[in-house]
């Protein structure tokens, strides 16, 4: 049981990665990113033929970093910018778009084959009286402990963090203030994306690597995202953690099929329950 | 435009569409008749996301849902054609009942989110259901038959031709009655159009209602067009062409929604016609943004400027 | 019966007292006043009244109903219509659809119905078309009721939301801020018009509004209020007179209408 409640946090925490990158850009830019998921796929796909070029794992990915930090930027020049302050349906449907472009342009690079994606954290487990694990299993976990003390200490004491966080509790604020908002915007997509091949990283060993392989962890992510508040970063990495170990231990004690339907049904309750998610600083709406 | 010109117009058109039968080969009768189809469920999405502005990702399991429907009902319970898909439509009015009311006091994000969990759910519903369904490996969909006969291709282009129209005319005294009204009211102001009495939670339970009722319908047609379905039908990218098509075709428009069946249906015979079957869904993708971008009232804003279609809506 | 009765009326939001035992009474026929500087509370005691926050405290009858415990969607009921501050006109429907909307509960057929065009349906949207075209006459609107609404220029705009307003048959009209930009000679043509629908309506109006003009000239008794409390009320000759509002909210460039013996 122990096993399961650390795997349980361990791929929580992982898909909590995934929802903290729908969660950053929606706070910065107010656009619901639905092609997120596709968007982490190219870039585990980049770091799989960096790979295949037969350079070393760390290189592979910093490498990839900086393939994302441009992709991220890319597309927000691109698209997102025109779309800021525009109606949800826009700018859902602009995203809706590219992830089905960009579904295409990974077959069409990449094929349709499902690939083995190695870990940087070996396989031998090592063991604590009844339980069993090993640094593959363990290791996300650190990662994103990690990550999330770096964002809060970027957020809370560099420049460029503090300048960001300004311009997304107030943009207009921040503007009066001299930040270059645009800058911003562009800043969050790219921190997003780079959390996201990150994230895509660590979940590409666990799961093969596939054109499709994001599909479902995209519906696991909103959900985290949703339970832990959709404007909460901190929400998103924990609602992640607790969805991921309710979603085991459902798993082992009640049925698998519920276990697939877990995610969907937490959502529910909490969009039913308190729609602002566990960790919402956000009051009810005034006029 | 007079009206003699108009009447001479829509004559026209109507021969030439009764007419397809007798001129377009198998294959392209078959592209026909799934335009008629998809037209369904575009109105269907358009009645939404269109005019009520609520954007759904649930489509798919409407559109599903109808085809699961009636090929159960055909098959297993020996229930005929068009019995099976009047009982398909209510099965996606009460599925839609479902999605609805949880999720009605939700702001518009957070529908969006919702919704795309049901298409995900209702996927692993049908592979689990595998006495009922056929599981992941899907299910065969008996042959229409009419008083014993069974309908060939052609046979089966007219009665969806003759269920797509009468569902239209309805669709279209739906927007201009008080309904149509109310739709567009809560779309433009939810708080105004309560001000003045509209009570907007059941005009989008209305709204939610409407679409699935034509996206089941489309289903269910769907089923006994290509004969096989599995639970791939539950897909987000059934979702995303059910709205692309709304985009493309122009929001709030019966006209729009038309095009946007055509569009879609067409675009990727084009694309196979050119051997290029493999970017189908990025050209749908590339075309959303397109039109969000530069023409964001869809192509049925192209024909304001022929005065023909000018009196047409509204 | 008053019109509209408050009582009492509380609005907090978190620790800042919108509305703090507000009570005043517009009675039947009248045309009551609420005026009082930004951040009064105004604005706010109308949300409140059509529902659109719920009150902490307080009672309010419009025409004897208790309209507080009324859903925002069902208010008309007591015979209540308002417009808003920042217009919300349906920008993509004409000037007439706009309108129309307005009658939607006062049609009774269902969806299926009107999808078939059932006899009932077709002769309920005749009579309700042939109501809303009187009222977009009475508001001199006739010569653009085909035009769509979000093309049209603000003033316009505003007479739409009036109409639309006025098709659901109310008995009081709250109206938020009608002379927001308006000049001088369009305050006048609104004030004749409000007091010719009032006539015709055979309605209250009950009027928040920062033009003192139109103040002025329409209300009957104007209550004003201050930092969400009630100052003073009375007519409008006694409320120019009261040192304190004078003092606090008509400021110094306004004038009191010079008594014409003075220039005998």
């Amino acid at each position: 049981m122990v096993q399961m409640i650390i795997s349980g946090i361990a791929l929580g925490a992982i898909y909590g990665l995934v929802a903290l990158g729908i969660v950053l850009v929606h706070k910065a830019t107010g656009i619901l990113n639905f092609a997120h998921g596709e968007m982490v796929m190219i870039t585990t796909f980049v770091a799989l033929s960096l790979l295949g070029f037969g350079l070393p794992y760390w290189l592979a990915v910093i490498l990839t970093l900086v393939f994302a930090a441009i992709f991220g930027f890319s597309v927000e020049t691109v698209l997102v910018r025109k779309l800021i302050g525009a109606p949800l349906l826009s700018t859902a449907l602009v995203c809706l778009g590219l992830f089905l472009i960009l579904g295409d342009v990974a077959v069409w690079i990449w094929g349709k084959d499902a690939h083995m994606f190695p870990s940087p954290f070996s396989d031998k487990p090592f063991s604590f009286g009844q339980v069993s694990l090993s640094p593959a299993d363990l290791g996300p976990i650190v990662v994103c402990i990690l990550l999330s003390i770096g964002l809060y200490l970027f957020f809370k004491l560099t420049k460029v963090g503090i300048a960001m966080q300004a311009t997304i509790d107030n943009q207009t604020a921040a503007k009066l203030m001299g930040i270059p908002v645009k800058r911003m915007f562009a800043l969050s997509w790219v921190l997003a994306t780079v959390v996201a091949a990150i994230a895509g990283l660590l979940i590409a060993p666990i799961i093969f690597l596939h054109f499709t392989f994001m599909q479902s962890i995209l519906h696991f992510a909103f959900a985290a995202a949703v339970l832990g508040g959709i404007n909460s970063l901190s929400g998103a990495m924990i609602g992640g953690v607790i969805l991921g170990v309710i979603t085991n231990l459902v798993g082992i004690y009640l049925s698998s099929e519920l276990k697939e339907a877990m995610p969907f049904l937490i959502m529910l309750l909490i969009l039913i329950c308190k729609p602002q998610g566990l960790f919402s600083r956000e009051a009810e709406k005034k006029v | 435009m007079p009206q003699i010109k108009k009447n001479f117009i829509y004559l026209i058109a109507t021969i030439i569409i009764l007419a397809m039968p007798f001129y377009l080969g198998e294959y392209f009768l078959y592209i026909a008749t799934l335009t008629l189809v998809f037209t369904l469920a575009s109105f269907g999405t358009n009645i939404l996301s269109g005019y009520t502005n609520l954007l759904s990702l649930a489509g798919a399991t409407f559109f599903g849902a109808g085809a699961f429907a009636t090929a159960i009902l055909m098959s297993r319970y020996e229930v005929s054609f068009f019995p099976a898909l009047l009982l398909a439509g209510f099965t996606g009015v009460a599925l839609s009942l479902v999605v609805a009311i949880p999720t009605l006091r939700l702001e518009h994000v957070y529908l969006a989110i919702a919704t795309l969990g049901y298409v995900f759910i209702s996927s692993e519903i049908a592979k689990s259901l595998e006495s009922l369904t056929g599981g992941s490996m899907g299910m065969g969909v008996p042959q229409v038959s009419i008083m014993g006969q069974s309908l060939d291709e052609i046979g089966l282009f007219y009665i969806t031709l003759v269920i797509v129209t009468l569902l239209m005319i309805a669709g279209v005294n739906l927007t201009h009655c008080r309904f149509g009204r109310a739709f567009f009211a809560v779309k433009g102001s939810e708080f105004a159009a309560r001000s003045i009495g509209i009570p907007a939670p059941k005009i989008k339970i209305i709204a939610f209602a409407v679409q699935a009722f034509y996206c089941a319908v489309a289903g269910g047609i769907y089923g006994v067009l290509v004969r096989f379905i599995d639970p791939s039908l539950f897909s987000i990218f059934v979702s995303i062409s059910f709205l692309s098509m709304v985009i493309i075709g122009g929001l709030g428009s019966v006209l729009g929604s038309i095009f946007g069946a055509i569009f879609v249906i067409v675009t990727p015979q084009l694309l196979t016609y050119f051997g290029l079957t493999e970017i189908q869904r990025s050209i749908y993708g590339l075309a959303m943004i397109l039109s969000l971008m530069f023409l964001p009232n869809g192509l049925v804003s192209l024909t304001e400027k022929f005065k023909f279609f000018k009196q047409v809506e509204h | 019966m008053s019109a509209v009765d408050v009582k009492n009326l509380s609005k907090r939001f978190g620790g800042l007292k919108a509305v703090e035992s507000l009570s005043f009474s517009v009675n039947s026929g009248s045309v009551h006043a609420l005026i009082g500087p930004n951040g009064a509370g105004k604005t706010t005691v109308l949300n409140l009244i059509s529902r659109f926050y719920t009150a902490d405290d307080g009672q309010v009858f419009v025409q004897g109903e208790n309209i507080l415990t009324l859903r925002d969607y069902d208010i008309f009921r007591t015979g209540i219509a308002r417009t808003f501050q920042n217009l919300e006109i349906f920008g993509d429907l004409s000037v007439f659809e706009n309108v129309m909307t307005a009658r939607f509960r006062f049609m009774k057929s269902g969806v299926i119905a009107n999808m078939l065009r059932l006899p009932r349906s077709r002769s309920e949207e005749r009579k309700n078309k042939d109501r809303v075209k009187e009222i977009i006459s009475l508001v001199g609107l006739q010569d653009i009721a085909f035009k769509r609404a979000g093309s049209l220029p603000y003033g316009q705009q505003k007479l739409v939301e009036l109409a639309r307003a006025m098709a659901l048959e109310p008995k009081v009209l709250l109206l938020d801020e009608p002379a927001a930009g308006y000049n001088t000679e369009e305050v006048g043509k609104l004030a004749q018009l409000l007091l010719k629908v009032k006539d015709i309506l055979k309605a209250s109006i009950l009027l928040v509004e920062h033009n003192m003009s139109l103040v002025m000239a329409i209300s009957d008794r104007i209550t004003v209020m201050h930092h969400g409390q009630f100052l003073a009320e009375g007519t409008p000759p006694e409320i120019e007179k009261n040192p304190a509002v004078i003092e606090a909210y008509l400021g110094r460039r306004y004038k009191p209408k010079v008594e014409e013996a003075e220039y005998a």
